[in-house]
């Protein structure tokens, strides 16, 4: 480059012509680009810097919500299949402990304590054991022994005591109740269905059946044609002659 | 301008952060109603179902401790021979009535045994016995 003044040969990086002392015109020019440039990278460096924060920002509340959507979808899912989650827990844990399970059911089955096993089958919540599935039967008819055991109980007491007839705890309402269970449970078809009577067990059925007739006719006063009629009665039937025969 | 371009992420945040702690919330309340499991009956009930003559309650609720593995205290082992007591007298009547004395025999003898450890409570018995004919019987 020529220095317009004195011809001399300039850089453009010199600030004057090193030989006429000419202010370098192209220097200046240079000098304020560069400054332009310098002003316009920082700007750039700063605009993406911010982006970039932008980003990260908007990408981390992206992250925590895509996250809280998961954590909400679990937790629904834990709140629908609480029960399910439970129950597995308890059936894995009764079937760690089925022979023993097993072994008190048939002890209490074979003392005749059928209030006993009903109970020992609802306390340690073995309905949900498969490998007890063949108890179910007769838990049935334990479940309709208790239930008319309760009921007769409840009208000697009553009548022991001299209780006035309550509107909602009518003893001979809650007998006639259940004894109408027990025929239609007694008599349904799967009862005698083999997958859900253990082979032996027709003994303890056919002796709660018995005790259930007993106890009626003792402490219900009902005759032997009464007890075959219950059979084909309705529950406010059977009610009928319980009262009857209670008067 | 920043706060403006993310309101609806940080309201979109709160509302799932809130409805995860009420979830999350639920989902132990139903954890623990599920995993209900009974507790024994204590001396304090059935001195109840004694008091109000419901005996046969407090027969379940004997055989509902002992299937729990219930350790009863001194005082409740007498309860424990009333319900006995009770649950005896009922077959004897039961099975006397219907001609089958050996079992009813056998039942009296329970009634007898269990008599000797109901303690306190023994004026129970004397109940028990009169609602079923015992005495005469004996």
């Amino acid at each position: 480059m020529r220095c317009p003044s004195c011809g001399g040969d300039i850089r453009i990086q010199d600030k004057v012509c090193p030989y006429c002392g000419m202010p370098n015109q192209e220097f200046l020019k240079h000098q304020e680009a560069m400054q332009h440039y310098e002003k316009e990278f920082e700007k750039t460096k700063t605009d993406v810097y911010q982006e970039t924060e932008k980003t990260k920002r908007f990408s981390g509340r992206v992250l925590v919500i895509a996250g809280l959507v998961v954590a909400n979808v679990l937790a629904l899912l834990l709140v629908f299949n609480s029960y399910n989650i439970v129950d597995m827990f308890r059936t894995s844990a009764i079937n760690a402990k089925l022979s023993t399970y097993q072994s008190g059911m048939d002890k209490l089955l074979e003392d005749g304590d059928y209030v006993g096993v009903y109970e020992y089958y609802y306390a340690n919540d073995l309905y949900s054991a498969d490998g007890l599935r063949n108890y179910s039967s007769v838990m049935d008819v334990a479940g309709d022994y208790v239930a008319v055991l309760r009921g007769i109980n409840k009208m000697i007491i009553a009548e022991a005591d001299q209780k006035e007839k309550d509107e909602y705890d009518d003893p001979a309402e809650y007998v006639a109740n259940n004894l109408e269970s027990y025929f239609s449970v007694s008599s349904a078809s799967y009862f005698v269905d083999e997958a859900r009577m253990k082979e032996g067990h027709e003994e303890y059925v056919a002796d709660m059946q018995e005790q259930i007739r007993q106890m009626t006719k003792t402490y219900c006063h009902i005759t032997d044609e009464d007890w075959e009629s219950f059979k084909f009665m309705s529950k406010a039937g059977i009610q009928k002659i319980l009262e009857e025969r209670a008067a | 301008m920043k706060k403006k371009s993310h309101i609806g992420l940080n309201i979109a945040i709160t509302l799932l952060s809130i409805s995860f702690a009420v979830l999350l919330l639920i989902g132990i309340a139903m954890f623990r109603s599920n995993s209900y499991s009974r507790s024994p009956a204590k001396e304090e009930s059935m001195y109840y179902y004694v008091r109000s003559h419901d005996f046969f309650e407090l027969v379940n609720h004997v055989d509902s401790n002992n299937s729990l593995g219930y350790q009863p205290t001194d005082n409740e082992k007498e309860y424990y021979a009333l319900a006995d007591c009770y649950e005896n007298a009922f077959r004897y009547k039961m099975y006397l009535d219907n001609g089958e004395k050996d079992k009813a025999a056998a039942c009296l003898q329970v009634v007898q045994d269990a008599e000797e450890q109901t303690g306190i409570l023994s004026s129970e018995v004397d109940y028990i016995k009169e609602l079923f004919g015992i005495q005469a019987a004996a």
